[in-house]
């Protein structure tokens, strides 16, 4: 409950001199940042890629980036702290699982322009209907998955 | 402002925002998965209580003007809008399941894949490398064409007050309320069936809302007071059809104009002939997500079937991305016929204004 509090009291001062916490991105910025660098003419790309790497969606791309830099870095920090830092090795089966679950998770932040935590703890709040439905809808894939995950295995 | 210090907010957010989800543990598929499997609804309880606080002070911050004299993002010529995406049904529905599915396949949602990355968790890195390369199919898949723009119903940054009807304090108290019967029935737990049956009549409102007729979002101007009878029928008839352009629909702009219709472009671009016209919108519409026209009358004149109408106009498009909207002035000159008793568009000249 401490936590859930916390989360909320510093997710509000993120609405407030920016936008609701939203790292999805950062997956965004470590695709795009290597285009940004090797092509010094972007007038050439397409509209949608020119629009990605220009201007104000750039600028969305960089923040998005810093706030997913940012939980890094200060869940590094907690970890050493309270002694929980300790690099693990996924077996090859589970690595895989991840793979496929973060492709899926980056298919799915894009096609609904934001990931679980904008979508639930940002635009639910704010009354974002694309945001309140993506919101479900998560829930509801995570909870399928889980039921046929307890099936099958 | 300097953009600069805006990256380094968002880093210190983010910092402290990472240390308390390492501490807490704070992963929406830890929730779910102990809710689920283990019946154990105390991280459930956090969650849901986080989506209470942040309704009930993000609304207060709102109605306070916090957002409207603290936000930096305008200054930095970031639309604020762009993380309040559009409505698009197929998309929050599709792309919705997707990320449930991943966020359990991945072990972990975004958050939670990023401070177990901290905790020195190897999976976690590989599932921000899964979500690397699944953004860029995304964004190689829209670049190609194969996944269109998507069409709003919509515009970003409308709401759900503003689309119900229904004032945003009464909404947001409705919203606090089910979220504290929510937590009540966890917390006697009451468990998946009340917040299977919650989450029913969400999506029974979903389907309503996507099923129902799409309300219009421009509200037409209303023609001034000192028209005539017959000029308030042709500002009318203007009216609606900037509304229906806004609403981006060619198949009901179509029927405004004459078969033969001609229109001239604010680039000096001919439009002839109704096929012509059609092509053009759906190329307009396609480009652009969001496409605003509102315009006032100036002189409008009457003479046997025939209408001239002046508008001073002006247009809000916006393709892709969070650049703000600029406003694009217009004059507009409408060349109307009668045909059958009802007026049709017989040439339209779009010019800049101020260039005219």
């Amino acid at each position: 409950m401490v936590s859930a509090f916390l989360i909320a009291v510093v997710n509000l001062l993120s609405f407030v001199l920016i936008a609701p916490y939203a790292p999805s991105a950062t997956a965004g910025v470590a695709f795009l940042l290597p285009m940004q660098f090797l092509l010094r003419d972007l007038s050439g790309l397409g509209p949608v890629l020119y629009s990605y790497l220009s201007g104000a969606t750039w600028k969305v791309l960089l923040i998005s980036g810093m706030w997913g830099l940012g939980a890094i870095v200060g869940s590094l920090a907690s970890a050493l702290i309270s002694g929980n830092f300790k690099p693990r090795r996924p077996r090859g089966i589970d690595a895989a699982r991840s793979l496929l679950g973060g492709f899926l998770m980056g298919l799915g932040v894009s096609i609904t322009h934001g990931c679980n935590f904008l979508h639930v703890l940002g635009g639910t709040p704010l009354l974002v209907p694309a945001s309140i439905l993506a919101s479900i809808t998560i829930v509801v894939g995570a909870y399928i998955c889980l039921k046929l995950m307890r099936y099958l295995v | 402002m300097d953009f600069t210090i805006v990256l380094l907010i968002a880093l210190a957010i983010g910092i402290i925002l990472g240390f308390i989800f390492e501490r807490g543990q704070f992963c929406m598929t830890l929730i779910l998965t102990e809710s689920v499997f283990f019946k154990n609804h105390r991280r459930m309880v956090g969650l849901i209580s986080a989506i209470l606080i942040c309704t009930v002070l993000f609304n207060i911050a709102v109605f306070l003007g916090a957002v409207d004299s603290f936000n930096l993002l305008r200054q930095v010529g970031v639309n604020p809008n762009f993380f309040k995406p559009p409505l698009v049904v197929e998309r929050s529905l599709i792309g919705g399941l997707i990320f449930g599915f991943g966020m359990i396949l991945a072990g972990g949602c975004v958050a939670g894949i990023l401070f177990r990355i901290g905790e020195g968790q190897l999976s976690s890195a590989i599932a921000l490398l899964g979500l690397i390369a699944g953004f860029a199919t995304a964004v190689v898949l829209e670049a190609i064409g194969v996944v269109g723009p998507e069409r709003g119903l919509y515009p970003s940054g409308v709401l759900l007050p503003e689309i119900l009807q229904i004032p945003q304090g009464f909404l947001v108290a409705l919203v606090a309320a089910l979220l504290l019967v929510l937590l009540l029935a966890l917390r006697r737990r009451a468990g998946w069936k009340v917040f299977s049956a919650i989450l029913v009549i969400f999506l029974l409102g979903a389907a309503t809302l996507h099923y129902s007729t799409r309300p219009e979002i421009v509200t037409p101007t209303p023609p001034p007071v000192q028209l005539t009878g017959e000029q308030i029928e042709v500002a009318r008839f203007v009216n609606a059809f900037h509304v229906t352009v806004s609403n981006r629909s060619v198949s009901k702009i179509i029927p405004f104009f004459a078969e033969d219709a001609v229109m001239v472009l604010p680039d000096g671009t001919l439009i002839k002939g109704i096929d012509m016209i059609k092509s053009y919108y759906e190329e307009e519409f396609t480009q652009y997500r969001q496409y605003i026209l509102s315009g006032k009358a100036s002189k409008i004149e009457l003479v046997d079937n025939r209408a001239t109408a002046i508008y001073s106009s002006g247009l809000r498009v916006w393709a892709l991305g969070a650049t703000l909207p600029p406003y694009i002035p217009y004059r507009e000159v409408f060349t109307l016929i009668r045909i059958d008793d009802k007026w049709k568009i017989e040439t339209l000249v779009v010019t800049p204004r101020g260039a005219e």
